[in-house]
């Protein structure tokens, strides 16, 4: 048959063709990212500027960094919603060893994401080995991640940083940031793993039906565990471009946001059922609350309206993905 | 004709592609026990689901009559007003609460004062209802802390509080030590002299023997018998059981053994919830290459705990696994693919596939490595190259590699999961109950296959409950019964009524 | 006959037995232990009556927060948006009075009315539409949380009208209102629990859904009616905080989800459902809190209060967790 043929001949995973392109979940959370900056810049012209969507890019990069590690989890059927306060904690574990101790960057670095994937891995264990529901879980270690980071820094942010750390933060590569670069590297890197490589596809077994990867043979003990370390090492990092950022090590930074990354994760095309999804619609669904967030300023919209706007945003989200999954059910039978 | 409490005239039920229940007759009299037998398949199960009310009158064809009045049921809660009690197989209890409440919770209100319980009145109200049952209960125990026997007596209970005129009871002996079956067969016995009816379905043949007063057998959805306690023949009985018609053309093949493929040795397996239990006890056997061995037995057997704990799904308490003479550690899933195992399971939509995912990636999945560069990049050409290759084996009508596996008939689903597991090139396949839903046709392809396998060398296990199926694929059998080995056969001596016999078997002392 | 000896003895209609063997009694073991060995470490501030009347003080609203999450979780759900929605009824009281003028009593109604809808939404989105529970009231949290500050745009509101301010400082029988109104909800619910026909069929429905349906009881509607109690309580737990403070603090509430929930794990509350006690809740609530005081009187800092807390929460589900995989007897 000539479609199968086509079909075949086509070198990726999905549907190929500019159709294929068209349907794709990216391009349909694109569209919304494109009609609210359209309407936001009706509504106020300087916000479809280069200058201010830079640097609405350039504030991503933090939540960006996070999501992405939530984007694995949930895909592996899990949630974690320890990932704000493990930044905040690795963050400050980050400033303890770069000013207290003197470390130098690249010790602190590893060290302050050793302890985000410290956190990651009794994440895992206690939902992949012992059973523990994954969210009391990730409740717990995000109390114990916060109480730590506060106890740690005494409540006062850890300053000041190297200077060559700040100067480097304050680089302005087409007036974004490296550090957003470093976000967008592991974010391509992600989904690239994610998409074409076995890891990818184990990770999304176990999150489509964890019996079936386990009866394929995948040992989906080892695949929660290693997206949860892999969610902690990220927020690791996540806490150290907070402290490069801001030249300071704070217990404030990286607090709420579990809660915009899964609404980032489950706008952007994740199902929060697990097992599909892809990297680059978290990308354009994070950077769609921030144009959310610069829409509502703009507007001069109370940043309260902004929590009810996206606590409504990831109810409709997480709906309308089971409307999706009930129609679909239906028209197969 | 009061004499009859329960008739069930000429009942015929249909489900698409089978006729489950074909003109089946049953009646059970005032005060006795009768015993309903029949193996896996016959309509037992599809002739309770009418009695108990999960069938609306309207879908079946026939007449329901209690004590000579007609009656039609639309629920279960209609068949129990009805004065039908039913006692299901699964214990299913609420576990954090008493004996009391649980007995009760369809009425907890009683006569007490709007809506506050009466616990006094409560445990008095339960407390006469199991002395004159004789059944051994505090009304105010913990569930939770009950013995499974207690637990069954509690389903019991539960099912006595509405008066019933005919008790049901499918295979409450499943889970029982023998003090516990003997503390039911008083509890039945003095049920009988208060003059209810019982049902009492079983595969034990020694039940039948001890308890019944009555025994309809049923077979192919058909009564073939109905006997008299002065006339039981176990002989006899088995023969009512088995002599299945065979519709269906199995394909033959020129059987050529090899060496050893894959041993088990004293394979133990403990329950997951009851203590001192066990699911799998003491079970070996071996295979050939080249060799198709059927794994007999009935329902609840262990049949299925058996291949599921080989391939490390289900942890063993002690147990050998060897393959090709040497012998391996199986610790999960991943280790038995890795060392040539394979296991194509019963129940395709939990543990078969993934249903959002492809034909393509539900059977490639098994054997990542064979279709990635450098173990990592997955490589489409790779993946559909090696994909195709099961695809056309197994003759999968679909549109593409890539449809989703959702929207495939239950025969391609089966043969998806087969395709999954074959991918891994393995050297023992176990297949569990491989044709359970699928039409004819598919049903003749998988046959073609199994023998395809077999003949290019593959030690295959199969379980199957229809007799006639596993006894035209397989070369030997190992028949379980409680989960133990209950006998074993080769060739020629696996006839039906040796099978049977050994499936029947039990093995406590009543 | 053989008569089963073991029934007999687990449950002793002996009282002190009964007693003994309860699950609160396992509870109350743990709170004296953290007592006792708070007294020899410190004893001189432990045990003063202005360290004990500082707890006290806000124990009472905790408390009720904590009685009112008791719902879901026996039913097998949870709701995480309890403390913000309490800060929301905290707020609406206020609001109704001073900015819309509206009559003492009709705003208590308002505010109280606030919860149980929001709590019935709750139940709507996870009962009748699916949605998982945590992400459901993860996202009433959120839209809860941010219509705190909505309603007067951050500021407080503060002092209250009509003398309810004044309330706060009545000490009736010589205890803190407050407390003697936690302490008559505890008695309502536990009551409710215990014997009612509603308390029983609730435990059913979070035991084992299927029985519970065989049994006749309507499982989506209680699943739902707890959701919407939870609300109510939650609300009034949030009006009388307001009183009690005579002030409407947007913030109120951050924070108290995660010690109501580790109040009813800790209290006996089983996560899986079918499983509560008021009793063992109020004794989990003090465990909670007196934890925190220990914490600090044996020199702890106060940060690490949080992280402490958070242990104890995953310890005590672990404990439940391997509690229900004990085996049952032959």
């Amino acid at each position: 048959m000539q479609s199968e043929a086509n079909i075949i001949k086509a070198n990726r995973p999905r549907r190929g063709g500019i159709k294929g392109l068209l349907l794709s979940p990216e391009v349909s959370i694109l569209i919304p990212l494109i009609v609210l900056s359209v309407i936001t810049g009706i509504i106020n012209p300087k916000f479809l500027s280069w200058g201010n969507f830079s640097v609405i890019l350039r504030y991503s990069t933090f939540i960006g960094v996070v999501a992405i590690g939530q984007a694995v989890v949930i895909m592996s059927g899990e949630i974690d919603l320890s990932v704000g306060a493990n930044a905040c904690f690795s963050g400050i574990i980050f400033g303890v060893c770069a000013i207290t101790y003197d470390l130098g960057f690249i010790p602190s670095a590893l060290i302050a994401m050793l302890a985000g994937g410290l956190i990651g891995f009794i994440n895992g264990y206690l939902v992949a080995s012992f059973g523990l529901v994954n969210f009391i879980t990730t409740l717990a270690t995000m109390f114990l991640c916060h109480g730590l980071a506060i106890t740690i820094s005494g409540g006062e942010p850890i300053a000041p940083l190297p200077d060559a750390y700040f100067d480097f933060a304050l680089l302005r590569p087409l007036n974004l940031s490296w550090l957003f670069f470093i976000m967008l590297g592991i974010l391509i890197i992600t989904e690239i793993v994610m998409r074409f490589t076995t890891i990818g596809r184990k990770v999304k077994a176990t999150g489509g039906n964890k019996e079936a990867a386990l009866m394929g043979g995948i040992n989906i003990k080892r695949v929660k565990w290693g997206a949860y370390i892999f969610s902690g090492v990220l927020a690791g990092i996540c806490g150290i471009l907070y402290a490069v950022e801001l030249s300071a090590a704070s217990p404030e930074s990286g607090i709420g946001l579990e809660f915009r990354t899964i609404t980032a994760c489950a706008v952007g095309g994740i199902s929060l059922m697990g097992g599909e999804g892809s990297i680059l619609g978290v990308g354009i669904g994070f950077v769609l609350l921030m144009v959310l967030a610069n829409c509502l300023q703009l507007l001069k919209v109370e940043s309260n309206w902004q929590l009810v706007i996206i606590g409504a945003i990831l109810i409709g989200a997480v709906l309308f993905d089971l409307a999706k999954k009930r129609v679909q059910a239906k028209s197969e039978q | 004709m009061n004499e009859y409490i329960l008739e069930a005239i000429n009942i015929t039920k249909k489900f698409p592609g089978v006729v489950a229940n074909d003109k089946v007759n049953l009646s059970a009299k005032r005060g006795e026990v009768l015993g309903l037998i029949g193996e896996n398949g016959a309509g037992k199960s599809t002739l309770l689901g009418v009695l108990n009310g999960i069938y609306h009158h309207s879908t079946y064809d026939g007449e329901l009559k209690i004590e000579g009045k007609t009656i039609k049921p639309t629920s279960t809660h209609d068949a129990m007003n009805l004065g039908i009690g039913f006692v299901p197989q699964e214990i299913n209890v609420l576990q954090s609460l008493s004996v009391a409440e649980n007995i009760n919770m369809a009425n907890l209100k009683g006569d007490g004062k709007v809506g506050i319980v009466n616990f006094n009145k409560l445990y008095a109200k339960t407390k006469k209802l199991l002395d004159d049952n004789h059944i051994d209960l505090d009304p105010k125990a913990d569930v939770r802390k009950l013995s499974i026997g207690q637990q069954q007596m509690l389903m019991i209970a539960r099912a006595l509080v509405t008066d019933p005129k005919i008790l049901i009871l499918d295979e409450p002996t499943t889970s029982l030590s023998n003090k516990d079956v003997e503390n039911l067969f008083a509890v039945i016995r003095e049920l009988k002299k208060k003059g209810t009816s019982i049902i009492f379905v079983t595969h034990k043949l020694a039940e039948i023997l001890e308890l019944t007063d009555r025994l309809c057998i049923l077979r192919d959805g058909k009564n073939v018998g109905l006997y008299e306690r002065k006339n039981y023949d176990e002989d006899k009985i088995i023969e009512g059981m088995i002599g299945r018609k065979i519709t269906t053309m199995y394909p033959k093949r020129d059987v050529k053994l090899g060496k050893e493929a894959f041993r088990v040795e004293n394979l133990n397996v403990d329950h997951p919830y009851v203590m001192n239990k066990h699911l799998v006890k003491d079970i070996s056997f071996s295979v050939k290459k080249g060799e198709v061995l059927g794994l007999a037995g009935l329902v609840g057997a262990g049949r299925s705990e058996v291949v599921t704990t080989l391939f490390g799904v289900i942890k063993k308490r002690s147990g050998k696994i060897y393959i090709d003479g040497k012998e391996v550690k199986i610790k999960n899933s991943s280790d038995a693919i890795k060392k040539g195992m394979a296991l194509v399971t019963e129940d395709r939509k939990k543990y078969g596939l993934i249903f959002i995912w492809s034909i393509l990636k539900n059977i490639s999945i098994s054997n990542l490595k064979s279709i990635s560069k450098l173990k990592f990049f997955v490589s489409t050409k790779m993946e559909e190259h090696r994909v195709k290759k099961q695809f056309d084996y197994l003759k999968i009508k679909a549109q593409s590699m890539k449809t989703k596996v959702d929207s495939l008939s239950g025969g391609n689903q089966q043969k998806v999961v087969l395709g999954r597991s074959l991918n891994a090139s393995p050297k023992v396949v176990m297949l569990d109950e491989p044709t359970k839903g699928i039409d004819v046709g598919s049903k003749a392809e998988i046959y073609h296959l199994i023998n395809q396998l077999a003949g290019e060398g593959v030690a295959v296990v199969m379980i199957s409950s229809e007799l006639p199926e596993l006894m035209a694929m397989c070369d030997r059998f190992v028949v379980l019964a409680e989960g133990r080995i209950a006998g074993e056969f080769s060739g020629k001596e696996g006839t039906e009524t040796n099978i049977m016999n050994a499936a029947v078997k039990t093995f406590k002392k009543i | 006959m053989q008569k089963n000896k073991n029934t007999k003895r687990t449950n002793g209609d002996n009282f002190f037995s009964r007693i003994f063997h309860s699950p609160e009694f396992g509870v109350l073991i743990p709170l004296l232990v953290i007592m006792l060995i708070t007294t020899l470490i410190n004893p001189r501030q432990f045990l003063t009556i202005t360290n004990f009347s500082t707890m006290l003080k806000i124990i009472p609203f905790l408390a009720i927060v904590a009685l009112a999450e008791t719902f879901p979780l026996m039913t097998g759900n949870v709701d995480i948006s309890v403390g913000r929605v309490m800060g929301f009824a905290g707020m609406v009281f206020p609001y109704c009075m001073m900015v819309l003028g509206l009559n003492g009593w009709i705003s208590f109604i308002i505010a109280l009315l606030s919860g149980g809808l929001i709590g019935l939404f709750n139940g709507f989105l996870i009962v009748k539409l699916k949605l998982p529970d945590f992400i459901a009231t993860i996202g009433t949290l959120y839209m809860a949380g941010g219509a705190r500050f909505l309603l007067t745009k951050g500021y407080p509101l503060s002092p209250l009208p009509f003398g309810f301010g004044k309330f706060g400082d009545l000490t009736p029988l010589g205890l803190s209102w407050p407390f003697l109104i936690a302490v008559i909800l505890f008695v309502v619910v536990g009551f409710t629990i215990k014997k009612t026909v509603f308390g029983r069929q609730l435990l059913a429905t979070g035991d084992n859904r299927a029985v519970a349906a065989l049994s006749g009881i309507n499982v989506p509607r209680m699943r739902m009616t707890a959701y919407t109690i939870c609300g109510f309580l939650v609300a009034i737990a949030g009006i009388l905080f307001t009183i009690d403070l005579d002030n409407g603090v947007p913030q109120n509430g951050d924070g108290w989800e995660f010690k109501a929930i580790a109040s009813c794990a800790v209290g006996g509350v089983s996560l899986r459902g079918g499983k509560g006690s008021a009793l063992g809740v109020a004794i989990g609530v003090l465990i909670i809190n007196v934890l925190d005081n220990s914490l600090i009187m044996v020199g702890v800092p106060a940060a690490l209060q949080k992280s402490l807390t958070g242990i104890v929460l995953a310890g005590a589900v672990m404990l439940d967790i391997i509690k229900q995989r004990r085996k049952i007897r032959a």
